[in-house]
């Protein structure tokens, strides 16, 4: 398998360590939950908390599984020690994308903020 | 105790051995530094294609593009600078005395710039001669043509489970960087290879 | 025996007339020579002696070199007088799915009576029993286009893509390049075809950037352009002794011995695995030639016609005196024509089909519509049989049943090929779907061209198109001129008049009548049958026998071939050794070797290593006098407890993490608190993973406002590294941070105990002030030593004693250990490793990878307390799940055996006192154990169900393996010193 990087060319898939679905870019916002001021979730009736713990278990744990393309984080562990994001399909094995998940990760937050 | 400068040992003892015409050598005195460059911002490179989306490159040292090297020169010492990535530089220079050489970095790249002294992380084994390529293509998975890669160009690769820095410095000429903890595996890796293709 | 420069082994044989050189598999039947290729089912040798011994080797593709030694392997005793060939006579037990049919009841008799019977009786081959000496290597090759085959199509593809300037490299598993121009007289460009293959072949070799491979198979193809290959480099040499160097060989610090046991310069590996990356890829691997059953078709005599052509052709090997033909083709009477034009004498040509003979071929017998039914000679060929009841004498039968083209490595992503009804064969279906690797295209015979100037028109379009394809221009030259040779055929597979056996496949000795019983039993799919009647599961993968096979079952189902289908083709292409895939990783040299700054130092002391992941640490160093190794442990754990011990600490991961938001970030990675540790202070640290276990922990120390550094354990700094990037890169990428590992750089030492200060004053320079207040607990400096070395210098403490760790640049770390250790002598300081380190650890309390064994909470470590609950940091949410803090949870624990002269083992679970021992009554495990000799009794760690609450209480610590049962006390895990007073003395 050869993943071609995009700023250091085609390289050896034995170079990268495989993460998982690039779904782990989407990590809930906990700003957003109300869990940075200070509250313990276990004592608050509102269940921010319980939200926040089913928010982190389906993106940590829930996943399709899909027969065709995936995005996927691969890390560039023997290389530049980059994460990318892979588009690979799983039954012809091709390769549609490589990005730097960073790229894709900043793209997100800059969207999420234009919302 | 009667203080005295503790003896420097470089990771190989200045190992040094010829097989024919083709020389393998331990490179000592070498300050290697890593200077961090833009704060991660995708970088532009030329000829490839990938999206903008980042912030753009804030970048004050002009670096060259992630694979390639160039060679500048600050305080009378000629420093290569080897990009690893998109953020993240090593400066290479022959140096005996690092604070006067990150001392110089300093002043050619500002006060605040995030460095590394990696000069002991590493060793530095320079493989010269006819025998270089075939050598290394028993345990370098990069093609080493040199349509592709170039003179001054380089790779983070690994061989033989040993991640590597590999740099080219002539058309039969390499220098490759491995950790130095590693320096005696790597350099059996070195050694068999060209025993192989001799 | 005598054999020339070229031959093979089977030439060498032929020519020396030897017929009988094998027996088959699982009837003994006596075989020989069947092929000229590596698709020989039959003539498997025993290739070279003793350790270098290798089985299953073909003699049809083994290069003869003076003093090769080959035995037969399928017998007991002399070969001609077989001492298994009884099983002959018993054959109708061995039928389809004998395996299956005749062994699996009863299960005591198939260990022992059936299996034993079986391996004596089969044996494909023995092993050496033996290392294998021989040296292997890997490398790795980059082209443009790689060519599979240096056949005509091949050479064609080569000049014309050499020509254009692309990167070739020609690979080909015979040792003479030619393919089928080594075995035919055809004429190309008007020359006769040798000189042409050899001037063809001088052009390339002229090329700089084309590589000539031969002894080299491609035996796989794999995602994006990368091909298995592996090149024969000195088997055709006479074996030699060599022996693979050690990767620690120059830690005996013996130069000049180290130079004679380098390995001489004739000791190459016999074998290197390539891997090649290709841009393009054109496969010209030919055809294959199969075989008709008939009744008796398998005694030594009986070849393919094409082989017996090659024989006749390329070593001057006449393989018999007497020839017959039997084909379904016009290339059977190519064959008869070369034996002709060799003045050897052809008896009769029998050609299954109704047609005017499409040759005259001086005065043999033709037999149009013919067919032979049975054949006669017990160790080999004397005489054939015809459905007519003729007889006729030959001690050599050439049998065509058409060609196969060499489809296999199309297959290897899950293409199917197709069948074509003109030439009889399965072809790869054009256009090439999905499944067939990337950027392959096929020319020649492989691609179901079978005749020449096709083939070679083939190679030389392909060849010139995926030049330029890639950006080459191809030069004007045209495709060599050739005829294309007469090669229609007929569906003809099997003599159905033939009541005697008709093998299908000889080395599995699978026959018509496997076949067609596995169909009466049901077998319907082709890969079913395959696999009940064991058809193309030998070391050739059926290479003969598979499309007869197929078209016997076809013929039973009243379809057809092309309805049928065909098994697949998987890696490896013709067998590969497995040192090949072992390459150098063999003994010391499996992997690569860590060595921290200390070690030369600690080698020089005696000490004993052990391998914790890469490195090899100083486990203990052991004293004059001191016989066990505990003894030693003990002294290291006490001295340093009484007085000063060093243990080098270099292999702790660091990582140097710089940036504006550098403590913003770090506050998302540790699950306690860190937005507010001061310069020049260090905290310990405790990393979740995002499922809420604990990841790592260490300390982290603030150098500078925007400067940190992090210490991990030595078996996570990979793992956390990869981790923090994640971080950085994937969740927070608008922080401004950089990481960079920083291991390497620095030779770091624990110095511990009572007198650790008074130690380090005697290295720091007096410029620094090391005084409790001056430098207090968990206090972090950048100094200078040894008069005016930069080094770092951390207050912190595993052992719990008054303890520093030092770092100093790497290159100062071999005279910075001597340097301490001579520093301490008056003081009594010694040296200790791993051991040590693990008990001091164990009576202090601390979590190490026993504990962080990625299912522990940091509830149930005890440290519940530390997560934050003020801020978001990964693995905070999720580990407040409720499950996860139940009351009752694991906690860790310390552990006492209530009988003091008792030994704790880790691995013993908690048990009720009186209760079973039984998974429903577990309570919990021991993680770690050790003598405490500070305490003068065992002592150990573990998880025990709400242990915090249960100081004192008595349960049993059961360790069924080792079938003990032990009391212990639950008491609280800090052995030593609770209240931290040495720590902060």
């Amino acid at each position: 398998m050869i993943i071609d990087h995009p700023l250091l060319g085609p390289r050896d898939a034995s170079e990268f360590t495989y993460l998982g679905d690039a779904a782990l870019l989407d990590r809930p916002d906990t700003a957003l939950l109300d869990f940075a001021d200070g509250a313990d979730g276990a004592d608050r009736a509102d269940g921010a908390a319980a939200n926040a713990i089913r928010q982190f278990h389906d993106y940590l744990y829930l996943r399709d599984n899909i027969a065709g393309q995936t995005r996927e984080l691969w890390f560039h562990e023997a290389g530049d020690g980059s994460w990318l994001v892979v588009t690979r399909d799983t039954v012809t094995h091709e390769i549609a994308k490589v990005e730097m998940a960073r790229d894709v990760a900043l793209a997100k937050k800059h969207n999420d903020e234009a919302k | 105790m009667d203080n005295t400068s503790l003896k420097a040992k470089p990771p190989l003892g200045g190992y040094r051995k010829t097989f024919g015409d083709t020389t393998l050598q331990e490179m000592t005195g070498l300050a290697i530094i890593a200077i961090a460059t833009s704060n991660g911002g995708a970088v532009k490179v030329p000829g490839r294609d990938h999206n903008q989306l980042a912030v753009s490159a804030n970048d004050p040292l002009d670096a060259p593009a992630p694979g390639t090297s160039n060679v500048i020169h600050q305080d009378q010492i000629a420093i290569r600078l080897l990009s690893l990535r998109q953020d993240l530089i090593l400066a290479v220079f022959t140096a005996q005395n690092n604070r006067n050489a990150i001392e110089a970095l300093r002043n050619k790249f500002g006060r605040t710039i995030p460095i590394t002294d990696q000069s002991d992380a590493w060793v530095v084994l320079g493989l010269s001669g006819p025998l270089s390529e075939s050598a290394l293509e028993r345990i370098c998975s990069i093609d080493l043509h040199q349509d592709v890669f170039a003179n001054g160009d380089l790779a983070q690769t690994r061989m033989e489970h040993i991640s590597t820095i590999l740099f080219r410095s002539g058309d039969e000429a390499f220098q490759i960087f491995a950790p130095r903890s590693y320096a005696r595996s790597f350099l059996h890796a070195v050694e068999t290879s060209i025993h192989n293709v001799r | 025996m005598r054999g020339y420069e070229g031959d093979t082994l089977a030439s060498a044989l032929l020519a020396n007339g030897e017929r009988l050189i094998a027996r088959s598999f699982k009837t003994h039947r006596p075989r020989g020579i069947f092929s000229a290729g590596s698709e020989e089912p039959n003539a498997l040798v025993q290739l070279r002696r003793s350790a270098f011994t290798e089985p299953n080797t073909r003699a049809t593709t083994t290069q003869l070199y003076n003093g090769l030694a080959a035995s037969s392997q399928h017998h007991r005793g002399s070969l001609k007088y077989d001492l298994m060939a009884f099983m002959d006579l018993v054959s109708p037990l061995l039928s389809a799915g004998f395996y299956y049919k005749t062994f699996m009841w009863p299960k005591s008799f198939w260990e022992s009576v059936y299996e034993p019977l079986i391996r004596a009786a089969a044996g494909l081959g023995r092993l050496s029993g033996a290392a294998d000496p021989g040296l292997y290597d890997k490398g790795f090759l980059h082209c443009d286009i790689l060519i599979i085959g240096a056949g005509p199509a091949g050479l064609a593809a080569a000049l014309a893509a050499g020509r254009s300037g692309a990167r070739v490299i020609l690979a080909d598993e015979d040792f003479s390049m030619g393919g089928r121009l080594n075995r035919d007289r055809y004429e190309i460009d008007g020359a006769r075809a040798a000189n042409w293959t050899a001037a063809a072949l001088a052009e390339l070799q002229s090329m700089d950037h084309v590589r000539l491979a031969p002894r080299t198979t491609v035996w796989g193809a794999f995602d994006h352009g990368i091909y298995g290959a592996v090149e024969c480099v000195t088997d055709h040499l006479p074996a030699m002794p060599a022996k693979p160097i050690n990767q620690d060989r120059d830690e005996d610090h013996d130069h000049d011995r180290d130079r004679d046991r380098s390995p001489s310069k004739t000791c190459k590996p016999r074998q290197i695995l390539w891997r090649i990356y290709a841009q393009r890829t054109i496969l010209c691997a030919g055809a294959s030639e199969r075989p008709i059953a008939f009744g008796n078709n398998d005694r030594p005599g009986i070849m393919l016609a094409g082989a017996v052509r090659s024989y006749v052709n390329r070593w001057g090997v006449a393989p018999g005196k007497h020839f017959a033909i039997f084909t379904n083709n016009d290339d059977g009477w190519r064959t008869a024509a070369d034996l002709a034009n060799r003045g050897v004498k052809v008896r009769a040509i029998i050609d299954s089909r109704d047609i005017a003979p499409p040759h005259s071929t001086g005065d043999a017998e033709i037999i149009m519509g013919g067919r032979i039914i049975d054949t006669k000679g017990r160790s080999g060929l004397r005489a054939i049989t015809l459905a007519n009841g003729q007889q006729i004498e030959t001690d050599c039968l050439a049998v065509s049943g058409g060609w196969n083209p060499n489809v296999h490595l199309t297959c290897h992503h899950g293409s199917r090929p197709l069948w074509r009804d003109d030439i009889c064969a399965f072809v790869p279906a054009p256009p090439l779907p999905a499944h067939t690797p990337a950027r392959m295209v096929l020319a020649g015979a492989a691609n179901g061209a079978l005749t020449l100037y096709a083939a070679l028109q083939q190679g030389h379009t392909a060849g010139a198109q995926q030049a330029q394809e890639l950006g080459f221009t191809p030069t004007s030259s045209t495709a060599p001129r050739a005829q294309d040779e007469p090669a229609a055929t007929s569906p003809f597979w099997h003599v159905t008049q033939s009541t005697k056996r008709a093998w299908l496949d000889l080395q599995n000795d699978v026959t018509v009548k496997d076949i067609a019983l596995a169909y009466k039993e049901g077998y319907r799919s082709v890969e079913h049958v395959k696999r009940y009647t064991t058809l193309s599961m030998g070391t050739d993968q059926g290479k003969t026998a598979n499309i007869p096979a197929l078209a016997v079952l076809a013929k039973l189902a009243g379809t057809s071939i092309r309805d049928i289908g065909t098994t697949m083709y998987r890696p490896p292409f013709t067998p590969v050794t497995i040192g090949a895939f072992a390459g150098r990783a063999r003994g010391t040299n499996f992997r690569p070797h860590c060595l921290p700054p200390s070690h030369d130092w600690a080698r020089a002391q005696g000490a004993v290593f052990t391998q914790t992941g890469l490195w090899q640490r100083a486990q203990y160093y052991p004293r004059p006098g001191e016989s066990h190794w505990r003894q030693t442990v003990d002294r290291e754990v006490l001295q340093t407890r009484n007085s000063v011990g060093i243990c080098d600490v270099s292999t702790l991961g660091k990582i140097d993490i710089q940036g504006d938001d550098a403590a913003q970030f770090i506050n998302h990675i540790y699950c306690n608190a860190f937005g507010k540790l001061k310069i020049g202070k260090t905290r310990y640290g405790l990393m979740l993973r995002e499922d809420g276990m604990v990841m790592d922990d260490g300390t982290t120390a603030r150098l500078a406002q925007t400067h940190f550094i992090m210490t991990t354990t030595t078996a996570n700094a990979a793992a956390v590294y990869r981790h923090l990037e994640f971080c950085r890169q994937c969740l927070w990428p608008d922080l401004s941070v950089h990481l960079t590992p920083v291991t390497e750089q620095w030779a770091q030492y624990a110095i511990a105990g009572p007198k650790a200060r008074t130690l380090l004053q005697k290295i720091v320079d007096p410029a620094f002030e090391l005084s409790n207040d001056a430098f207090p607990f968990m206090a972090c400096a950048e100094i200078t030593i040894c008069g005016g070395i930069t080094a770092r210098l951390f207050r912190i403490s595993f052992s719990g004693e008054l303890a520093y760790e030092l770092a100093a640049p790497a290159r100062y770390g071999d005279a910075l250990i001597r340097t301490l250790m001579s520093a301490g002598k008056d003081d009594g300081a010694a040296p200790y490793g791993t051991e040590a380190l693990n008990v001091m650890r164990i009576e202090k309390g601390h979590a190490a990878g026993n504990e962080l064994n990625g299912q522990t909470t940091a509830h149930n470590l005890g440290m519940g307390q530390m997560v934050s609950k003020k801020k978001d940091a990964i693995g905070i949410v999720l580990s407040r799940r409720e499950e996860l803090c139940r009351a009752d949870a694991l906690r860790l624990s310390g552990f006492i055996p209530k009988d003091r002269a008792q030994q704790l083992q880790a691995g013993a679970h908690f048990i009720a006192k009186g209760q079973e021992a039984s998974t429903q009554q577990d309570q919990g495990w021991m993680s770690s154990t050790a003598y405490s000799p500070t305490l003068g009794h065992s002592i150990g760690l573990g998880f025990i169900r709400a242990g915090a609450d249960r100081h004192g209480e008595t349960v049993s610590a059961v360790d069924l393996l080792r079938g003990r049962s032990i009391d212990v006390e639950i008491v609280s895990p800090h052995f030593l010193d609770p209240q931290g007073e040495r720590l902060h003395g």
